[in-house]
């Protein structure tokens, strides 16, 4: 090939490998960004939350090789292509070979974004590679598959058509799940929405899926390109794949270390699960400050944990201090406004919740079925302590704060003796409040408490 | 190893859905100017795609120099490499120069690398555009647009040589210009012209394949179609040569 026409060509595959790169990574970080509590310091989610960039960067790489395949025929010189001598592999492998180099490039552009949010603050494990195949598998796929539709949709539509196949993929087998009530079919993806906290994937899950969708994605090329025996192999090898993929789709692997605990002693003795370890120290700091406005007598004896589920599960607790759980346990989730559990805090969630653990939470009828029933009175009081909680806190108090949450202006509103023992209590000196505080603590935790007289 | 200079049509028939494009089809065209006269809608243009390689045969094949054409074979894609085609209606991709289209025909058709600034100059010197070169496609007249494609076509130095109405939508000055371009290009190939132009035929063609309804209804010299009628040889000897011939298949 001539100086020109080669540099020329060049120009067009750099153009094409840097268009689609810049473009996958943009859209890749803002969705695994928009999904940060979920994954920022946790290795296996980290790991698998760069599947996401794929829902949006396949729909970008299936449209472009559709569009780059269509091409000719639009501008009517497909037939000229068709004819050639030379293998179509390389008649339309450069641009195609672009695309998907830009796809894997966007890919790991992203995966180094998550990188570097995640290792500051990771304290377990490391970047699991396993969930990493599907997101490489699905650059093929998503090649192959706008390359064939580039062959023979109109050549106005096939972008658009292709864009939209990773996308219907995506929605056919979430449907598919919520039809059959069970998760199965969206473990196929390259993305799925299963949290990686205590469970993972099986790896042989994760292989075969990348298996399967390298292999449709090469079936399909191949057939463009005209290499129909490789195609043929291609699809043989997908079928044993997704057969293999289909045996292991829908289990879950325990990960028993993530449910160990790691406390720290002090009063409040804090304790997280080995899975939220590297948001431990930040957990504790805020604890013992928003415990601490309560007074220190409020956090004597007490043992916060990030999960109820901990203290039945975990079987030893490891970390400093002594490991004799103490009389007192208030439960302070680690989750977000919406979803739960989350691997960042949410400073306003741990302070509604803290408020919750402390006043709420002992009245709760789960607590009355273990014989620590409360009185109405203790129940109104603890409703009235909580919006000052959240008033104190500057927090809304209209039950936003988390789904389900009390919302105690309104119950305030309602019962004016209520508020007037909020305002009463709003209205004490820190000392005064923290020593009536003292002073009633049993009442307060067993939902006994007495309003102000 | 390279076989005779021959075009071999065998058994060549074409189905389109229900419909019958082409119906057993056995030509056997060697070195001259061969045309390919039918109506519209005879056949000539799917015949001539299989020919080049563009469309598969429901049934039979085609053989240039030994080799069955084909894209998936060694020996079908080196048969290509020998094929020139110049299609009724060519597209270009975008912002390409002449010089440009050319070199990019010329990688297409596997000319080897340190050929092929020569044979696009040399191409693009035969069909008149040198002056051209550098400018871009879209700029061209209809005329030069087809001699940049018959540029195209030619670049890979073929011994076949396919043209599918190459004079269509030319003017008739264009059109003498191209008869004496493709004249001067054919020596020692096999060239297919289809048409429905008896102007080309009378022009061109030294033998003549009638076809009609996908079949082949007549092959001979251009004199004996000329024969077949009453008025003699010119183009309107091949008029009453060609309703003749036709009036007797049916």
């Amino acid at each position: 090939m001539s100086t020109g026409i080669r540099r020329s060509f060049i120009r067009s595959g750099v153009a094409l490998l840097v268009g689609v790169a810049l473009l996958t990574t943009l859209q890749g970080i803002v969705t695994v960004a928009a999904k940060s509590e979920r994954w920022v310091g946790h290795w296996p989610n980290s790991s698998a939350v760069v599947g996401w960039a794929t829902l949006w960067g396949a729909c970008l790489a299936a449209g472009v090789a559709a569009w780059v395949v269509a091409a000719p025929r639009k501008g009517q010189y497909s037939q000229m292509l068709a004819t050639a001598s030379r293998p179509q592999g390389q008649v339309y492998g450069l641009a195609l070979a672009a695309v998907g180099g830009g796809s894997l490039t966007g890919y790991l552009a992203v995966l180094g974004y998550v990188v570097q949010r995640t290792a500051p603050h990771a304290t377990e494990g490391s970047l699991a590679v396993a969930e990493l195949l599907p997101v490489a598998a699905w650059v093929v796929m998503a090649v192959g598959l706008g390359a064939a539709v580039g062959k023979l949709a109109p050549p106005m539509l096939a972008p658009i058509l292709a864009a939209l196949g990773p996308y219907l993929v995506y929605m056919w087998a979430i449907y598919a799940d919520v039809y059959a009530n069970r998760t199965f079919f969206s473990d196929l993806l390259a993305m799925d929405d299963s949290a990686r906290d205590y469970l993972r994937l099986p790896t042989e899950l994760l292989v075969a899926k990348a298996v399967m969708w390298a292999c449709v994605g090469a079936a399909l090329l191949l057939w463009v390109l005209r290499m129909r025996r490789a195609s043929y192999v291609s699809t043989v090898a997908a079928g044993v794949a997704a057969a293999a993929a289909f045996l292991v789709a829908g289990v879950r692997v325990d990960v028993p270390r993530a449910y160990e605990a790691v406390c720290w002693s002090g009063a409040p003795r804090v304790c997280v699960d080995r899975a939220h370890h590297h948001i431990g120290q930040q957990y504790r700091r805020h604890v013992v400050a928003a415990l601490g406005r309560l007074g220190a007598e409020m956090s004597t004896g007490v043992t916060v944990m990030q999960s109820a589920e901990l203290f039945a599960l975990a079987e030893k607790f490891t970390g400093t201090g002594d490991t004799a759980p103490t009389p007192v346990r208030l439960v302070v989730p680690v989750a977000s406004r919406n979803t739960s559990p989350a691997h960042e805090i949410d400073p306003d969630r741990l302070t509604a919740d803290t408020g919750f653990a402390v006043f709420l939470a002992p009245c709760l009828s789960h607590r009355a079925e273990q014989g620590h029933a409360g009185t109405q009175t203790g129940q109104r009081a603890a409703v009235a302590l909580y919006h000052w909680w959240l008033s104190m806190h500057g927090l809304p108090t209209d039950g936003s704060n988390y789904p389900g949450e009390v919302a105690t202006g309104p119950a305030l509103a309602e019962n004016p003796a209520l508020a007037e023992f909020a305002r009463q209590f709003g209205a004490m000196s820190d000392d005064s409040r923290v020593a009536w505080l003292a002073k009633r603590r049993p009442a307060l935790l067993s939902c006994r408490l007495e309003p102000l007289a | 190893m390279i076989g005779p200079r021959v075009l071999e049509i065998d058994n060549v028939s074409f189905r389109y859905g229900r419909r019958a494009v082409l119906v057993d089809v056995n030509l056997s065209l060697g070195a001259g100017i061969h045309a390919l006269l039918g109506r519209n809608g005879a056949g000539k243009t799917t015949l001539i795609k299989i020919l080049v390689g563009a469309a598969a045969p429901s049934q039979g094949s085609v053989r240039f120099e030994s080799a069955t054409i084909s894209q998936n074979r060694g020996g079908g894609r080196s048969a290509l490499r020998s094929i020139g085609w110049l299609p009724q209606e060519f597209g270009y991709p975008p912002h390409m120069t002449v010089g440009e289209f050319v070199t990019y025909a010329a990688w297409l058709k596997e000319v080897p690398r340190a050929r092929i600034r020569e044979r696009v100059t040399e191409s693009i010197q035969a069909v008149g555009l040198t002056e051209s070169g550098s400018r871009p496609l879209r700029a061209l007249s209809g005329g030069q647009l087809r001699r940049a494609g018959l540029a195209a076509a030619i670049v890979a130095d073929p011994t076949a040589l396919i043209l599918d109405e190459p004079t269509a939508g030319l003017d008739p000055e264009q059109r003498d210009d191209f008869h004496r371009l493709v004249r001067s290009l054919h020596v020692g190939k096999v060239v297919v012209v289809a048409t429905h132009l008896l102007e080309d035929v009378e022009a061109l063609a030294e033998n003549v394949v009638v076809l009609d309804s996908g079949a082949v209804r007549w092959v001979g010299t251009q004199q004996q179609l000329a024969a077949a009628g009453a008025e003699g040889p010119g183009v309107r000897g091949l008029r009453q040569g060609f309703s003749a011939v036709l009036g007797r298949a049916q």
